[in-house]
């Protein structure tokens, strides 16, 4: 009698268990999304900040397409128009107003989301990749690399982001992608504090013990079997960060930091409406203003509903907020 | 205690240390700072002359030793706009950023305090609802827009607040005229008050929740329980036992946010025409001032740094469970 066993039967074997493997999967990915959504539609506000941000989004995917006029147009006949102004035919032509310049108060808003969406996501993406692996390394490797690695933050944290915003600008001077930069380069620290101090908790767990017997090399341990198991919270931080970095553009934006005059966004346009207030065209100061705000609100919103839902136990923490 | 006291004085040397050298070399990789200094048509040989004259033709490692050093021996040099001593025109415009800053910290926490309280108590009611959501939408507000609203609303379509400028308080008090500084302070809060607001909104509604969410934990612990099951009337409860506990994961927020503020000094006082140090610092980059900068970096710093290390000690202090090693 031969023991072992019949080759086919066990490469089908393994066939139908992993394929056993990916029906699990799709249900659990499936019953994830459902409970997402059961979970997003009992707490009501998330919705409306999703259906908010989807709005946004469009306007700057869309601005050539949705913006009524050209953005940088000027019209010296037509400055300072208040909201809902017509022209001699009577036809609304300006529905937000325009600014000192006679360009479109709308346009500029629709087309400011490009700046801020792009903006908040590149450098959030930077921020939090750069920060994860460090931390990564720094809690994974200890040691010197640790030491080095958060001396730098101690460094970093003791300085005044805005200065070293202006700082860097001033150097680099002004340009999408400095901003980018700049903006990206203040965020490692929260992600790098964070993915440390979970690695050195997954660092000690048994089944990272079972991956190293098995013969996995450190680079695969860290990436492959610790990273995704420190993936949550950092998750969370992000999704509160990108309205961090929003308001922090519009910070340096209106400081004249940032990017060129001829790019709408609406912390310049705050910038250049402070000059009008006395002249009371309130609608240059609060439109852009309100972008901001609602903008940033349903993020925060999204980030406090996406918190309860993943990681209950960073509530009250202060993480994130 | 002492020994951990001491190590976090060092670090701050070396935390100092850093951010200067930081700042040093950002200042001087954007180039030639000699240019802004001579006027535009100058010839080679005066451009050379004068940054001979300036100093900055020697090589960056003498520059920077020599600023540590004289920092050492308490001298910052001459700002280059000012031609006075930068320490002299920093101080001259830190009171003006303090009042501000202290400002914003005082009415953050005194503020805040009865939202947080209040909600939590309330929980799960509309008072609750209504403060959480305000606080909600305070946080997501650039603080300068909320400035140039108040400015809007309370300067220009009410008239009833100045619109900017700013009155002297904590400057005559360093000075020793306590008069003086008395009779400046109804107008000097006057002025105050709008950029203060604008400043603290972020920390305002920060902090409510923050203290929102401490209170309804430590409600929730065996002790509160306890308290409540010997009789205790719930003001008792509420003050001796839960809002003491609460204050531990509060306080060391709060000094952080002391660090916060001094950030949103900035802009804040380019809404209001503040005359404080950061408008001061913003100039002083702009126009490569290297001594002026560096000055104000280091003065910010030992104020963030210092912040941090209260936060620090407080904590030990409000629990005495836990040692600072």
């Amino acid at each position: 009698m031969s023991a072992s066993p019949d080759p086919k039967t066990a490469q089908n074997a393994s066939r139908v268990s992993s394929l056993d493997y990916q029906m699990q999967d799709m249900y659990e990915t499936q019953s994830f999304l459902r409970r997402a959504l059961t979970s997003m539609v009992k707490a009501r506000y998330p919705v409306v900040a999703i259906i908010f941000l989807a709005l946004i989004s469009l306007c700057a995917i869309f601005a050539p397409q949705l913006a009524p006029k050209d953005p940088n147009r000027i019209e010296i006949f037509d400055t300072l128009k208040p909201p809902l102004s017509t022209n001699r035919e009577g036809e609304v032509e300006y529905i937000l107003g325009t600014d000192s310049t006679g360009r479109d108060v709308l346009s500029r808003v629709i087309y400011g989301a490009q700046i801020s969406f792009f903006v908040g996501l590149a450098a959030v993406g930077l921020g939090g990749g750069a920060g994860t692996i460090l931390g990564l390394t720094a809690g994974y490797l200890g040691g010197r690399v640790d030491d080095l690695i958060m001396r730098m933050a101690d460094i970093q944290l003791a300085y005044p982001f805005i200065l070293f915003a202006i700082m860097i600008l001033t150097i680099l001077g002004e340009g999408v992608l400095n901003l980018v930069l700049v903006l990206g380069v203040g965020q490692w620290v929260t992600y790098a504090r964070i993915a440390r101090a979970e690695t050195l908790v997954q660092r000690e767990r048994e089944f990272v013990e079972a991956v190293r017997a098995l013969g996995a090399t450190e680079w695969r341990i860290m990436f492959r079997t610790i990273l995704p198991n420190i993936l949550t919270p950092l998750i969370v931080i992000a999704s509160f960060n990108v309205a961090g970095v929003i308001l922090s553009e519009a910070s340096l934006s209106f400081l004249g930091l940032g990017v060129p005059e001829s790019v709408p966004t609406w912390g310049a346009m705050l910038a250049n409406s402070r000059n009008q207030l006395l002249s009371g065209s309130w609608w240059l100061a609060v439109f852009p203003g309100l972008a901001i705000m609602l903008t940033v609100v349903s993020l925060n919103i999204l980030g406090d509903w996406l918190r309860d839902f993943l990681d209950p136990r960073l509530r009250g923490s202060g993480q994130g907020l | 205690m002492h020994k951990y006291i001491i190590r976090r004085l060092l670090l701050t040397v070396v935390v100092v240390f850093g951010v200067t050298l930081l700042t040093f070399l950002s200042i001087h990789l954007a180039g030639d700072p000699t240019i802004f200094y001579i006027s535009e048509r100058a010839s080679k040989e005066e451009r050379l002359a004068a940054r001979e004259r300036l100093g900055f033709d020697r090589p960056l490692h003498v520059q920077y030793l020599e600023f540590i050093v004289n920092l050492a021996r308490g001298d910052t040099g001459n700002s280059l706009q000012h031609r006075v001593p930068a320490f002299d025109v920093v101080m001259e415009r830190m009171p003006a950023t303090l009042e501000l800053t202290i400002g914003g910290f005082l009415l953050s926490t005194v503020v805040a305090f009865p939202i947080g309280v209040l909600a939590a108590t309330r929980r799960g009611t509309m008072t609750d609802g209504t403060l959480m959501l305000g606080a909600m939408l305070g946080q997501s507000m650039p603080s300068f827009w909320l400035g140039l609203m108040l400015i809007l609303f309370f300067g220009v379509t009410l008239r009833w607040m100045p619109i900017s400028g700013h009155v002297p308080f904590i400057k005559p008090l360093l000075e020793g005229d306590a008069g003086q500084a008395l009779a400046n302070l109804p107008s000097a809060i006057r002025y105050l008050l709008m950029p203060m607001v604008a400043v603290s909104v972020y920390s305002i509604s920060r902090n409510s929740r923050l203290i929102r969410s401490a209170v309804l934990e430590v409600l929730r612990q065996d002790y509160v329980v306890t308290a409540r099951a010997k009789g205790l009337n719930e003001r008792t409860v509420m003050v001796r036992h839960a809002i003491r506990n609460a204050l531990i994961p509060i306080v060391t927020v709060l000094a952080l946010q002391f660090a916060f503020l001094l950030n949103g000094v900035i802009v804040t006082e380019t809404v209001f025409s503040w005359p404080g140090v950061g408008r001061l610092v913003f100039d002083a980059v702009n126009q490569r001032d290297v001594p002026l900068v560096l000055t104000a970096v280091v003065l910010l710093s030992f104020l963030f740094v210092g912040a941090n290390l209260i936060a620090d000690l407080m904590y030990g202090f409000l629990d005495p469970r836990i040692r600072l090693e």
